[in-house]
Parts: C-alpha cells; structure tokens; sequence
C-alpha cells in the first residue's frame, strides 16, 4: 500500500494538504469589502485574472477601482473589446484617452502576442483582452509575461458550462441576479473555490441607482411628451 | 620639398567582388541556417572573369588548381574543368568602394576614391588628432578588419608612389621616405604603370627597374620621351600635387543589394537586411540621427517589386531595432515571386535626442528594467497588426454619443474639450443605435432616467432624446434612447459593462 502511494506521489498525483499554496503575494483591494472579503486581500497582483460573464453586467465596474489605482503614466491596453469604446466613459474613469490603446486583431494568435508584449514591456499596468480560447500553455506564457512586466491581464471569456482545468490565480464567474451581481469563485490560487457573494447593483452603479430606489421598479417606461 | 610634409596611405583592395560574395555567405547561412541550397559553392574552384575574358579574381580553391590571375579563360578551363564563373561587375565593385570609404570617413577626412579599386587617404591632418601613426593605423586596420575585406597597403609620400607600392603587395605602414623610395627604385619597370609605349621604349634600352630611370636626368628624359614622362616624373616625385577629389558623405541613404540566389520564403530575407541595416546604422551613426520611416523594395524576376514600409514611432538607428520591426512585418508578408534584389530607402529622419527607457519606473521593482518605452511598444504593434489596428478613443464636441467618441490615431495627445462629463455613460455603444422591436422592448425594466440631450436644433437635422437605464431579461444593463419625434420606439445605443 505504501509504496503504491509513493508512486502515486511520485507522479504528483497526490494533493497533500500541506502543500496549500500560500494565496497571493501581493494583493490590490477591489474598492468592495465584501468582495475583498472573499477575495482574501483583493486582485491578486502581476497575474492574469479571468472573468466569465455574458457581458454588460457590472465586469468592467468591478476592477475599475484597481484600474483606477493604476495610474495615468502607464498605458492601458485593450484587445479586441466587444464594442467601440465610449470616449466620455473613460474621462469619467479619470483617464486620458491617448493613454488607451484599442487593438483590433482579428486572429486570436496576434491578439495572445499582442497581450504578451504589452505585459511584459514595462510600459503597460493593464491589459483587458476579450478573448473566448486560451490554452495552458498560452496561459502560463500570459502569467510570466504579466510577472516580468508587473502588469496585470484581465481576461473576459463568455460564460461556459463545460470548466477547464486552467491555473487560474483568479477565476471569476458573474452572474446578475435581481439583487445584484452574483460572483462565484471558479478558480482561486490557495484557497477554498465554490464560495459565492451577491453585490448590490446600488454598490455597482451608484451613478444611477440609489439604494433606497432599487426596490422600486417601473412596470412601464414613463412617456414624455412630445415637446 | 616643403616643411610640412605629407604622406598618403593607399589601400587596395585585390577582389572586392569574392569577398562580398563570401561575407555574404555568411551572413545568410548563419540566419537561415542552410547553406546547401546556393547556385554558388563557394568552397569550390570559383573565378570572376573580367569582359575580355581573363580570370580578374580566384579563390582559394581555384589558385590550388592551378590558376593564376590573368590567364584567359580557354587555358583555365582545360587546367580546372569544372571552375565556376562569376562576370566581373565593375559598378557593383565601385559601389563597394564607396561604402568603404564612408566606414573610414569616420576615422579620416580626405578620402579619394580610385578606379582601380584603391583608396588613396591623407595622412598627414590626421595624425596629430590620433596622436601618433601607429594609433592612426590601428584603428583603421581595426575597421578594415571588420569590414572583412582583402586589402594591400602602403605609404609614401606621393600618392602615385603610394598605389605603386601597395598594388605590389609591399604592405609596410612607413614614414621614413629613405625606405620607401629604396623600394620604388626596385620596382619592376613593368609595374611601374607607365604608358604602354613609354615603358616599351625604356625597357628597349634596357633598363628593368624604376630605379635605373630615376638615375637619367629628368631634362634628358624629358628631351626624349617628350611631355607623358615628364607628367609620369611630376607625379612620382610629388612635384605637382596631384589630382584628386575627395569623397563627401552622402545626402541621401540608399542602397541596395543583390542576393546570392532567388529567396522564396520571406525570413531568409532577414540575412541581407541585417546587412543593410547594418549600413543604416553606420550612416544614421555618422550624423547623430535617428530613423523614423523607412521604405524597403522587394525587387522580384520579371521587374516586379513589392514595397514595405517601416515604421518606428520612437526613432531608432540600431540595426538590432530595424531588424525586429522588419521581422514582425515579414512574417505577415506573402512573397508573390522570389526576391532578387533589395533595396533600403530612408524616408524620414531627424536629430538624435537622449533616449530614455524609466530606468526607476513607479510599478516595477529594483532591478528590473524597462523592456519598451510605449513608442517602441507602438512600433512593435503596428508592425504585426498594421497600423489602423491600433488607435486611441478620441472625444469630439458633440452631444450625440455616436458622434461625440471615435478613434484617433494611437498615442497622439487630444485637445481638451471644455464643458462638464455627463454622469452616467455606458463603457461601450453600439454604433449605429439598433431599433429594438416591441417585444424586446416589453421585456425591458428601466431604472434610471431621463435625461434628455436636444442637439442640432441650430441645424437641419435637430435631435430630441431621453436617455435611460435598463437592464434586460439577461440582467444586461443597457444604455436605451427614445426619439421624440416617435416616442414609441426605443433605440439600443450602449452597453453598461
């Protein structure tokens, strides 16, 4: 029996509960408490951090105060995103728009290259890719590059039934529900996966929905009158 | 003979055309990593043949042989059947020569260009400025080394007398005229390079060394071989300075280069170019600059070319740059013939400035450098993505969201636009707003709104719209506008992410 499990370990096929990886080194807090709370610190730092939504539910609002916290000297990259970017969304988020740099790559190949060098150039804090494949490999060449450069990848994926088995640090899914944005942990480096939390969209989008507001619903668009 | 003595050095180069054929060699086969495939083998006999039919230049394998320079073409192939031969190009040679003498224009001002592939320096300014003529000539045999070409040379007095030695080989770097004029006066009359009839006529009296001519009286030699001997006298003794013009660096950059053999695949290209950006360096180097555009012609059989254009945002002048962003375009290229020739044009340059990578940037740690500036980075991306791939998002001055964003080009600062930001815009829009259908329309909750942006009205076209939030059955939220003019209809215009 023994020395079938040394085999076994041998073949690293045996996790051990004293291996439990140490979770991140570094953290940056999300801006939410609860968030950070599940989080264990915050987003982990110089990695690559994936989130799976259907889009247009709050993804971009919940690393926005990590991307705010980043600084207007470095470059902010974005590949390939779903829709042309609002001009005014990005002076409201404080950032100067020949700061921001949109990258069309129609073919993922260029786009995975594209993210690489801007991660490990040290010019660049954040790179937001939209992207639906990734391999392991690809992975851990995102993960490394973002290490050398000390820059961070946010990786949007549409929502997936069939999980792999990738090395996340991070792997979030986003769901919204009527209260609020639900967030399931996928994937975390070190700690307990398959924990959830709802954030209040009043927390999320505090722009235009007021707490006290958010019960109230309009069963009808309120017409104007043709002025 | 005046005080201020001047001396000249002379290099000739014996077979510039060989040595560029094997320094070409290898740069290729150590890039592309095969050898083998070359319509030349250069370790075989190889020999370049001149227009009236003599071998001009051997190499090695050819002088084993038994070959030897000037032996007409019949002879040499009964001695070595299976010899390989090149025409002699002249032009090409000349330009190689040129090329030359712009790498020595650095360490030397008065450069002359030869037609019998010599280079004729002044010395004499120079040597105060490197302290010394060994240092002098140290640093130039350092260059020459380096440039990979066979050279002989000499010194004298007399440019003439300087070319004389060195095409004999003498290669003895002297500023003792005692030495020197010892070895002229045992030259061979028939080198002496004399007009052909002159030196029949001399050596028809006998006499078999220069140095037995220098023993005749000038006035009695001029008095029988008239008005060639005493130019021929004139410039061997420096008594008239001689003609020469020397080179000045050129203007423009350009140059051009043909290729060993047809290269289908466009990496086996990138051999050459690092030869021609190794030029570029050189001329960007000589005058403090920096490039910013350059233009490079695939030249192709049948006269059809292919054109590139390279791009640096930042500027850069190391060949080791040039040859990274030309790598990423190559990549993309598709070669629709095979290459023959190819040629480097300088488009747009400017003054070198100090370049600086953050050396102490904010985010990153000690120790670790940055690996682009956000120029480079452009240059880099633009080169693989092409260069509308990669833009900024700009602000117009407009209220219309579809007309107020758009994109710019990448990195270019924008003017500001005066006036306060709207609170609630979406990160993304949908351009142009999609009209939702009555169903999809039923199915919306909207929770915040309106806000009404009236624009136009002081032209044709005036636009009245409430804007609002709502969120679909999908729990998207959706940034939605109703038309006043058709209330009923409500328009897609963002998304809220």
């Amino acid at each position: 029996m023994n020395a079938l499990l040394q085999q076994l370990q041998n073949r690293q096929l045996i996790w051990q509960a004293s291996q439990t990886e140490a979770p991140y080194e570094h953290c940056q807090s999300t801006g939410f408490s609860a968030l950070d709370k599940l989080l264990g610190g915050g987003w982990p730092q110089h990695n690559v951090i994936e989130l799976q939504s259907h889009g247009a539910c709050a993804e971009l609002q919940l690393i926005q105060k990590a991307l705010e916290r980043s600084g207007s000297e470095l470059l902010q990259i974005w590949i390939n995103p779903p829709a042309t970017l609002c001009a005014e969304y990005l002076l409201q988020q404080k950032r100067s728009l020949h700061q921001v740099l949109q990258l069309t790559a129609p073919r993922s190949a260029d786009a995975l290259w594209a993210a690489e060098l801007c991660l490990k150039s040290g010019s660049c804090m954040d790179v937001l890719l939209w992207q639906n494949n990734l391999n392991l490999t690809q992975l851990k060449r995102l993960q490394l590059a973002a290490a050398q450069g000390q820059s961070q990848l946010y990786f949007f994926r549409q929502a997936m039934t069939e999980q792999q088995l990738l090395p996340w640090a991070l792997s979030l899914q986003l769901t919204p529900a009527t209260a609020g944005l639900q967030i399931r942990i996928l994937k975390r480096k070190g700690g307990w996966q398959q924990q959830e939390l709802v954030l209040p969209w009043a927390e999320l989008y505090p722009q235009f929905i007021k707490p006290e507001l958010q019960q109230k619903h309009y069963s009808k668009p309120p017409l104007s009158r043709v002025s | 003979m005046s005080a201020r003595m001047e001396f000249w050095l002379y290099l000739y180069f014996p077979q510039l055309q060989l040595d560029k054929l094997l320094l070409l060699q290898n740069t290729t086969t150590a890039l592309s990593g095969q050898g083998k495939s070359h319509h030349l083998d250069l370790t075989a006999p190889l020999a370049i043949v001149g227009a009236d039919h003599q071998l001009l230049q051997l190499n090695s394998a050819a002088r084993q042989a038994g070959l030897a320079l000037g032996m007409g073409l019949a002879s040499a192939a009964s001695l070595c059947h299976q010899l390989q031969l090149v025409p002699h190009q002249a032009e090409q040679e000349q330009q190689q020569l040129q090329q030359l003498a712009q790498l020595l224009y650095q360490y030397c001002g008065d450069i002359a260009l030869q037609e019998d592939s010599g280079l004729v320096l002044k010395l004499s300014p120079m040597l105060a400025l490197y302290g010394g003529a060994m240092q002098f000539w140290q640093q130039l045999q350092q260059v020459l080394q380096q440039a990979g070409y066979q050279y002989h040379f000499a010194t004298a007095q007399q440019p003439l007398v300087a070319r004389l030695l060195a095409q004999q080989g003498w290669d003895q770097f002297l500023l003792q005229n005692d030495q020197i004029q010892q070895q002229l006066k045992a030259l061979p009359l028939q080198h002496a390079q004399l007009p052909d009839k002159l030196q029949e006529q001399l050596q028809r009296l006998g006499l078999t060394q220069l140095g037995d001519v220098l023993k005749i009286p000038q006035a009695e030699l001029v008095r029988r071989f008239g008005v060639e001997m005493l130019q021929y006298l004139q410039q061997l003794t420096g008594a008239k300075p001689a003609l020469l013009q020397f080179i000045q660096p050129a203007e423009h950059f350009e140059q051009q280069l043909e290729l060993l053999y047809e290269m289908e695949r466009s990496d086996q290209l990138l051999g050459p170019l690092q030869h021609l950006f190794g030029l570029l360096q050189l001329y960007l180097q000589q005058r403090d600059q920096l490039a910013y555009q350059l233009d490079l012609c695939l030249l192709q059989r049948q006269d059809q070319q292919q054109q590139l254009q390279l791009h640096s945002a930042q500027g850069e002048y190391q060949s080791k740059d040039w040859l990274k962003i030309s790598e990423l375009q190559l990549e993309r290229l598709k070669l629709k013939k095979p290459v023959i020739q190819l040629k480097l044009i300088l488009r747009r340059s400017g003054p070198r400035y100090a370049q600086y990578k953050t050396l102490f940037a904010g985010h990153l740690e000690a120790g670790k450098a940055q690996l682009y500036s956000a120029l480079q980075l452009l240059s880099l991306l633009q080169a693989r993505l092409g260069k509308n791939q990669v833009t900024s998002p700009c602000l117009h001055n407009d209220l219309l969201p579809e007309q107020a964003s758009s994109y710019a080009g990448a990195l270019e600062p924008q003017a500001a636009i005066a006036g306060t930001l709207a609170a609630v815009r979406p990160a993304f829009l949908v351009d142009p707003p999609l009209a939702l259908d009555t169903e999809q329309q039923h199915q919306l909750q909207l929770h915040y709104g309106p806000e009404r942006l009236s624009s136009g009205w002081w032209q044709q076209h005036s636009q009245h719209r409430d804007y609002y939030v709502g969120q679909n059955t999908q729990g998207q939220w959706l940034w939605l506008f109703r038309d006043l003019q058709q209330p009923e209809q409500l328009y897609l215009q963002g998304y809220f992410s």
